[in-house]
């Protein structure tokens, strides 16, 4: 076995070439710049043309197929990319939350659709809000905010629902939308892809615990033109919820932000001559944290694995999901006890250790917890994956997976 | 044994409950939480006018001198409705320290502003090195003149940005012990080179940084013995911390009661989400850190106001039970509500914040369980 990541020549290279090319046109000012959701629009757009910039080179879908914007890459490519940015504070620029639906539109969509939409997607040149749901969860249609019925060749959107999404607008809205009430939950659903502009839509940004990130869209008899459809009726739910392949392999970074953050705060304060580290009780509970964050590195890591070499995922992505949510809120415990007041600090406090990202992990770890159900919906998925919901009589399929012993 | 209130005691319960139905909305809970100030004048003098200021002030010096657990029955109802006044800090922690270390005159000239709600206390303890214990304490007061000079900072100092009067915790010698050479100085807010400036992040109450800039205090202004202010502050704090838990479990209570409510009304694949196991273990959860948090807070107003000698051990059991306790019930409370629990205008978040924020006032689990280990002799 071998846990350690080598790189080809040629991916060292590549890492000197992007490390080169973020040199040239990554500013300082533009650097650690904090959360998207905290920037202001003139710096927003900086980031946009940056984004833009990343995606002229194929870099923001870096496995992508080249005729649709991407880079052709490697997920070991990705992986160098994601660790360049991320060590700028910049790995958000790459979370965009459009992996699905380029991977949608490259199974579903029709010619013109790839045409007009995997390009411009792909580069970073358009901003995409998608229908907030969690990935895993169960299609409960009854509770979905969105109708859509057929007019002639259009569809006619009416209802609401939470988007997840940055920025001070989308260019277009993927959304799900029920449109058989009457037929089995999965089969009675369409996907669109929604031009923001269209009459009869209206956005309002919740006022959330992580402001920006969750809006509410309003659809008032939209009249949605059949280029908006993807797939065909009775697909929407599916295509929403597959992850693509290059997500899946995608390698987690080997650096924890957060934790590195906490654990330097620990190593360098002081409390009665003694620095938080060294204090019995905070070391074990430091090291507990420590211990979370590379479990769930490892589960993340063993999941991009499987993916990138073709083995089958089953229970393993709910795996993964519980354990980061647990872990994430048990840190957000353990860094109100060994920073104290410290830890509620935001970055517009000039005491605030870390400019304030601990505080936000304060947030985040609640609001990151349950976008649209709890980690209920990941224990669910866990337990139905291997076969704990199945009726008396039924025989579960193993679960899969890889094991060192096996 | 008897665990029930006493008939006044559910008076006042359901007198506070009215009153703050009335006054606190969720609303405007999230309104004062977003204001500058995050306080409400208007709502502080209504509070002022039931009495409650007044509550655990002896009748000599204008107050009502009811118990403890009088007390902690307003603050159980504070809590259920995440009222936010300097009610704790000035007319509990700097009144009872006023008790414990002023001289009569000193009690008999501040005592009855803060009953009256007439001034404003605020109560400042922790540094930049933050801890709250006697080895916390490293802002000098060097005697000149026959005044003491404040310089240094002190940080997180709830309700500072209103306050009339500070009193401030400060080392005037160093001793043997860390308990040793601690100071109790009542100093104007607006004395020259004081200045306060309001901390920003996700917090419940506001807290400020003050700093001394060679802020002179005359004698007049030294509470105690100088140097032997340690117990006085002590005991001020623990009085402070018992009845903190009762806002702590209140608190909790009411995110118990959304949590309950959420699961009965939501509905998911054409059932109650209650009916999933997972929520009702989070449910569950939520009510037994309540409940939790609840019994052992009147434990300890119980052991206090009939003076135990081990009434600082269920104090303290009582603030490391509320400090883990409340926010394990705000975390199971927003697992049952998912995304609608971190909108701002629901109502939960105002739970949570307090929850994060008073885990950590007047000392955290850690520090508590620390002490009890003292206390246990462990």
């Amino acid at each position: 076995m071998d846990f350690e990541h080598h790189y080809t020549k040629e991916q060292r290279q590549f890492r000197q070439e992007v490390i080169a090319w973020l040199d040239a046109n990554l500013s300082p000012e533009m650097q650690h710049t904090g959360e998207p959701r905290d920037l202001d629009r003139a710096t927003w757009e900086r980031h946009m043309s940056f984004r833009r910039k990343l995606g002229e080179k194929g870099w923001l879908a870096p496995t992508g197929p080249l005729e649709w914007g991407g880079g052709d890459l490697s997920p070991d490519h990705a992986l160098v990319l994601r660790e360049e940015l991320g060590s700028r504070g910049l790995q958000w620029s790459l979370e965009d939350g459009s992996a699905s639906l380029r991977a949608a539109l490259q199974q579903r969509g029709t010619p013109e659709q790839k045409s007009e939409y995997l390009s411009t997607i792909s580069r970073g040149q358009v901003t995409i809000w998608r229908l907030s749901r969690e990935p895993g969860a169960e299609l409960d249609a009854a509770n979905l905010g969105v109708r859509a019925h057929r007019d002639g060749d259009d569809h006619i959107l009416n209802g609401a629902e939470l988007f997840a999404g940055q920025g001070f607008g989308p260019d277009y809205l993927w959304t799900l939308a029920l449109t058989g009430p009457d037929a089995p939950s999965h089969q009675a659903t369409a996907t669109f892809l929604v031009p923001a502009g269209l009459k009869g839509i209206s956005i309002q940004t919740s006022n959330s615990l992580l402001p920006g990130e969750a809006h509410r869209v309003t659809f008032d008899n939209v009249v949605v033109p059949p280029r908006c459809l993807l797939g065909e009726e009775g697909e929407g739910w599916l295509l929403m919820q597959d992850t693509p392949a290059d997500v899946e392999a995608m390698y987690p970074p080997a650096q924890d932000q957060e934790l590195g953050d906490l654990f330097q705060y620990a190593s360098e304060t002081a409390r009665d001559g003694v620095t938080l580290s060294e204090d019995p009780v905070l070391q074990q509970l430091l090291v507990d944290a420590y211990i979370a964050s590379h479990l769930t590195r490892l589960l993340r890591t063993r999941n991009a694995w499987m993916a990138a070499n073709g083995r089958q995922l089953t229970y393993h992505r709910a795996q993964a999901a519980l354990l980061e949510k647990r872990a994430a809120l048990r840190l957000s415990r353990l860094v109100r006890d060994v920073m104290g007041m410290y830890a509620l600090l935001d970055h517009q406090d000039p005491r605030a250790p870390a400019q304030g990202r601990l505080e936000v992990q304060q947030r985040r770890s609640l609001a990151r917890q349950n976008p649209t159900g709890g980690p209920e919906v990941q224990a669910r998925e866990f337990a139905k994956r291997l076969g704990m919901d199945l009726r008396k009589g039924e025989r579960a399929p193993p679960p899969g997976g890889v094991s060192p012993a096996r | 044994m008897d665990l029930s209130l006493t008939e006044s005691q559910v008076m006042l319960k359901t007198s506070a409950t009215d009153f703050l139905n009335a006054e606190l909305p969720k609303e405007r809970v999230l309104e004062i939480d977003d204001s500058p100030t995050g306080f409400d004048p208007e709502l502080w003098r209504r509070i002022c006018e039931l009495g409650w200021a007044s509550m655990v002030i002896p009748e000599e010096y204008d107050g009502t001198g009811l118990s403890f657990t009088d007390l902690g029955v307003i603050y159980e109802v504070l809590g259920n409705y995440a009222c936010s006044s300097p009610h704790l800090d000035s007319a509990v922690l700097s009144a009872q320290a006023i008790l414990e270390a002023g001289d009569d005159s000193q009690k008999k000239a501040l005592l009855p502003t803060i009953a009256e709600g007439q001034q404003i206390f605020s109560f400042a303890f922790t540094e930049p090195e933050y801890g709250w214990g006697p080895n916390s304490i490293q802002l000098p007061a060097t005697r000149r003149n026959g005044n003491y000079v404040l310089n240094g900072t002190k940080l997180f100092i709830p309700w500072a940005h209103v306050a009339d009067q500070i009193l401030v915790v400060a080392r005037t010698s160093e001793g043997s012990s860390p308990d040793q050479g601690i100071s109790l100085f009542l100093v104007d807010k607006n004395a020259k080179g004081l200045s306060t400036r309001l901390q920003s992040g996700w917090i419940g109450d506001k807290v400020c940084e003050i700093t001394f800039d060679n802020v002179e205090v005359p004698a007049s202004g030294v509470l105690g013995p100088i140097g032997e202010a340690w117990p006085a502050v002590e005991r001020a704090m623990d009085r402070a911390t018992a009845v903190l838990c009762t806002y702590m479990a209140g608190g909790a209570t009411r995110v118990y009661e959304m949590a309950r409510e959420y699961s009965q009304t939501r509905i998911a694949f054409g059932v109650p989400i209650g009916t999933f196991q997972w929520v009702q273990t989070d449910v569950i959860d939520a009510l037994t850190e309540a409940d939790s948090a609840t019994w052992t807070a009147y434990e300890a107003l119980w052991r206090l106001d009939n003076g135990h000698a081990d009434a600082p051990l269920g104090i303290s059991m009582a603030k490391a039970v509320a400090s883990v306790g409340f926010s394990k019930a705000c975390d199971a409370t927003h697992n049952v509500h998912a995304g609608i629990g971190v909108d701002l205008d629901f109502g939960l978040t105002h739970y949570t914040k307090r929850a994060r924020t008073f885990q950590q006032y007047l000392g955290d689990a850690i520090f508590h369980k620390q002490r009890m280990a003292r206390l246990i002799r462990l």
